[in-house]
């Protein structure tokens, strides 16, 4: 007994020295995950995808129009809608978890670089499925661009070339487009799947894998990386090809607005960390910078990235290849701010918040 | 003199005690082999870390996953093995099976090491010399071997020296400014628990982080002690199972926990064994006759082997004295060394190869998995495997003279990341033997 309690005192003397007295029983953590997941399911992510719904069925709306009568306003109109609708899924990009990621959302929309000789042979042949994986770049927004602004380097007369077949071809890629979206817009609604009330419930809490806060943080780096950096600006640059860059690899390399798409997408990374009008992913770090030892102003050093990475955006415009060949430097400061972003995102967010990467056990490194 | 040290040997190892806590231990670290053995197949993981990956990150150079349905066969194979050794079954083919296959697993990518798949490999391979089949068993039964009533205390006290090793040094590994002082990773590991029904208010403050960390670090350094006495078992044994309890609940740990609940049962007095055993036989009956006198046969060599095994195992955690540097941030001599749950670390890499004047960045995902990518970015002995990798790709790509330098940010216990691989140094220049010179200092 007397042992116990000397250990005891000892314990209680450690406690006192470690902790200075006058902290020991503040909170370090007084956040609650449910409001902030609340706030972006309801005002951010929903509405982004119902954006994207409605954005959709205009295009195809002007699509009939187009498809009754090939004139240049109905080109035009069906260009301009193209352009909303992919303006319009680079607000949804950073959610690519759940119901987007169980209907390959991002594989149906925005596969990029397309293969023009794939499409061309889906036309010509007239038979094709474009649910197997040989078709994967010979669809989306971008394979509808190909179609309607046709390869910079061809000069064909778009209007000419727009037979039946690849009318028909459009309207299929267009088809599929229409429905991964209303169907992952519908998994999200509290009339339809409900995911809405699955990503803020109770056993969604924490930061698990199977977590809401889990999926988010692995989802938005994913994309970030993967899409934002190197799909966006990287690979174009030619970052991945000994500095040689690949124009035909920008995001829209047809239509001409790749920085466009850029800059909305960036701004979509911007609500979701800033939480739009409500609590977002820097009052989470705010609330809990408590925990660290001295990442407590990391939330100032990801809005400081923020607009890091949009001044460097600001010294390019479209279209990007022709950057690219005028400014090159200037696209690759894009990259290294973004890369700095990702790092920051990959390594201080995750680690604070304390998100696993993994499905695995773990044994904290 | 030589009466005492004999007394001791005669107390600690040559003494004969009854057979049964070997039994029981048998049965029950069976059971909890098989059970993680189909745990880990269900869960897809043989598939997402043995087939799926491109390329691996061995212990040992040259030992790789086998191809096909390869790796199922030896997941089959472990679980014949591990209902083999429950039962009692060709015993010493089926624990040697298990510790071969088993270790062969581990030892194909360092992304999945875990401490405890590290306990498995020695237990097993210590449960080969037992002789835990000589008692309540099929081999018995099937009268190959001769049953046991009582064998050398040794065999029994090497399970507990072996569980002692292990929280010992999980204990005194703890003994660190940023866990004890800092209450670090615990202050942020809780923190990200205050979702837990009715306990989760607790981890808002930060007394509590500072009570676990210290009392993390007690339990682990004198808990083995408090099972040994007769006394203060109870109390220890309950001890046991609230702290593995707490940290199945707040930490993605597997079976780690129930492998420290069920292996510690082999504390208990003999007597709970035989009731135990005598429970199992009374719905299996038939296979626990013995006969009196027949002992163990535990041979001098045999004593001497089994020493220089822990002894082995008391040096190996402390070989990071011979790197400079800090353990935590270069992690050089950190595994193999009861390390767990013990630091926050998140690492982010990328490689550039460049040749002449041309440079071109690696994306890291058209290789690795995210869980590889993410144990490599913080652990410099897999980043060089990479970065040799990337040598011979680019070699055959066409890259005549390779050179491979890195950007790299990684932090550490919720400190500010910093920049991990000196950014400047060519790494296919490094030589095997000089890891260190590649980290940069941490302050």
């Amino acid at each position: 007994m007397k042992k116990l309690t000397l250990i005891l005192f000892s314990v209680g003397a450690g406690l006192l020295i470690s902790c200075n007295e006058n902290g020991a029983l503040d909170k370090t953590n007084d956040f609650d995950q449910q409001p902030l997941l609340e706030n972006l399911g309801n005002n951010l992510i929903l509405p982004a995808y119902e954006h994207l719904t409605q954005a959709n069925e205009a295009l195809s709306d002007a699509f009939v129009l187009l498809k009754a009568d090939p004139n240049s306003t109905t080109l035009d109109d069906f260009r301009s809608k193209l352009k909303s609708a992919r303006l319009a899924w680079q607000a949804c990009a950073p959610y690519q978890f759940g119901p987007a990621e169980t209907r390959s959302l991002t594989n149906e929309l925005n596969i990029y670089p397309v293969d023009q000789t794939q499409i061309n042979q889906n036309i010509s042949s007239g038979s094709y499925d474009l649910s197997t994986l040989s078709n994967i770049d010979a669809k989306g927004f971008q394979a509808i661009s190909y179609l309607v602004y046709g390869d910079p380097d061809a000069q064909e007369d778009i209007l000419s070339s727009l037979s039946a077949e690849r009318l028909q071809y459009i309207e299929d890629v267009l088809t599929r487009i229409s429905t991964t979206s209303s169907d992952v817009y519908n998994d999200w609604k509290e009339d339809g799947g409900n995911y809405i009330s699955e990503f803020s419930a109770e056993d969604a809490l924490g930061v698990d894998v199977g977590s809401s806060v889990g999926k988010l943080i692995n989802a938005l780096n994913r994309d970030f990386e993967r899409n934002t950096r190197d799909g966006k600006i990287g690979i174009p640059v030619g970052i991945r090809t000994l500095g040689e860059p690949i124009p035909t690899s920008s995001e829209a390399y047809y239509a001409g607005y790749s920085v466009e798409l850029l800059v909305a997408n960036i701004e979509a990374y911007k609500s979701l960390y800033f939480g739009g009008n409500g609590i977002g992913l820097d009052d989470y770090l705010k609330a809990i910078g408590g925990t660290t030892i001295d990442n407590a102003d990391l939330n100032q050093s990801i809005a400081t990235q923020f607009e890091n990475i949009e001044s460097a955006i600001g010294k390019i415009s479209d279209p990007l290849p022709q950057t690219i060949q005028s400014q090159k430097e200037d696209v690759e400061m894009v990259f290294a701010e973004m890369q700095i972003m990702n790092a920051l995102l990959k390594t201080d967010l995750a680690s604070t918040i304390g998100v696993v990467i993994t499905y695995q056990d773990n044994d904290g490194d | 003199m030589t009466s005492r040290w004999h007394n001791i040997t005669q107390q600690l190892i040559f003494r004969k005690v009854p057979i049964f806590p070997l039994i029981t231990f048998r049965i029950l670290f069976g059971i909890l082999l098989l059970i993680s053995t189909i745990r880990f197949w269900a869960k897809g993981w043989i598939y997402s870390q043995y087939v799926e990956p491109k390329i691996f990150f061995p212990f040992i150079e040259g030992i790789q996953p086998l191809a096909g349905i390869g790796m199922y066969v030896v997941f089959g194979l472990m679980i014949l093995a591990s209902i083999l050794i429950i039962l009692g079954l060709y015993y010493r083919i089926s624990i040697f099976s298990f510790f071969l296959l088993f270790t062969y697993v581990e030892l194909l990518d360092k992304t999945n090491y875990l401490n405890h798949y590290y306990f498995v490999s020695l237990c097993t391979f210590l449960m080969i010399w037992l002789p835990a089949h000589r008692y309540f068993s099929l081999d018995v039964w099937r009268k190959s071997v001769t049953p046991l009533k009582e064998i050398e205390v040794a065999f029994i006290n090497i399970i507990k020296l072996q569980l002692g090793i292990v929280y010992f040094f999980a204990g005194i590994a703890k003994i660190n400014y940023d866990w004890l002082i800092n209450a670090q990773p615990l202050k942020m590991w809780l923190s990200a628990n205050v979702h837990q029904p009715a306990i989760g208010w607790i981890f808002r403050y930060k007394i509590t982080a500072y009570i676990f960390s210290w009392f993390g670090m007690l339990f682990d350094t004198t808990i083995p002690f408090f099972l040994s006495f007769r006394k203060t078992l109870p109390i220890a044994y309950a001890a046991v199972i609230g702290f593995h309890l707490m940290t199945a609940l707040l930490f993605p740990i597997g079976v780690f926990p129930w492998m420290m609940i069920v292996a510690t049962t082999i504390f208990f007095p003999d007597h709970i064994h035989q009731k135990f055993i005598k429970t199992l036989s009374s719905v299996f009956p038939g296979s626990s006759e013995t006969k009196p006198g027949v002992y163990g046969g535990l041979q001098k060599a045999g004593v001497y082997a089994f020493v220089f095994f822990f002894m082995l195992q008391i040096a190996i955690p402390f070989r990071y004295l011979a790197y400079p540097g800090n353990l935590f941030w270069n992690e050089l001599g950190y595994r193999f060394s009861w390390r767990v749950m013990l630091m926050e670390k998140a690492g982010h890499i990328t490689f550039f190869v460049e040749d002449g004047d041309k440079k071109h960045m690696v994306a890291n995902y058209d290789y690795l998995t995210p869980q590889q990518e993410k144990m490599m970015a913080t652990q410099p002995d897999m980043i060089m495997q990479f970065a040799r990798f990337l040598e011979e790709e680019f070699k055959q790509k066409g890259f005549e003279n390779p050179k491979i330098t890195t950007q790299s940010r990684v932090t550490l216990n919720g400190r500010s990341g910093k920049t991990f691989i000196d950014p400047t140094i060519d790494l296919t220049k490094v030589e095997k033997n000089q890891l260190s010179s590649i980290v940069l200092p941490h302050e």
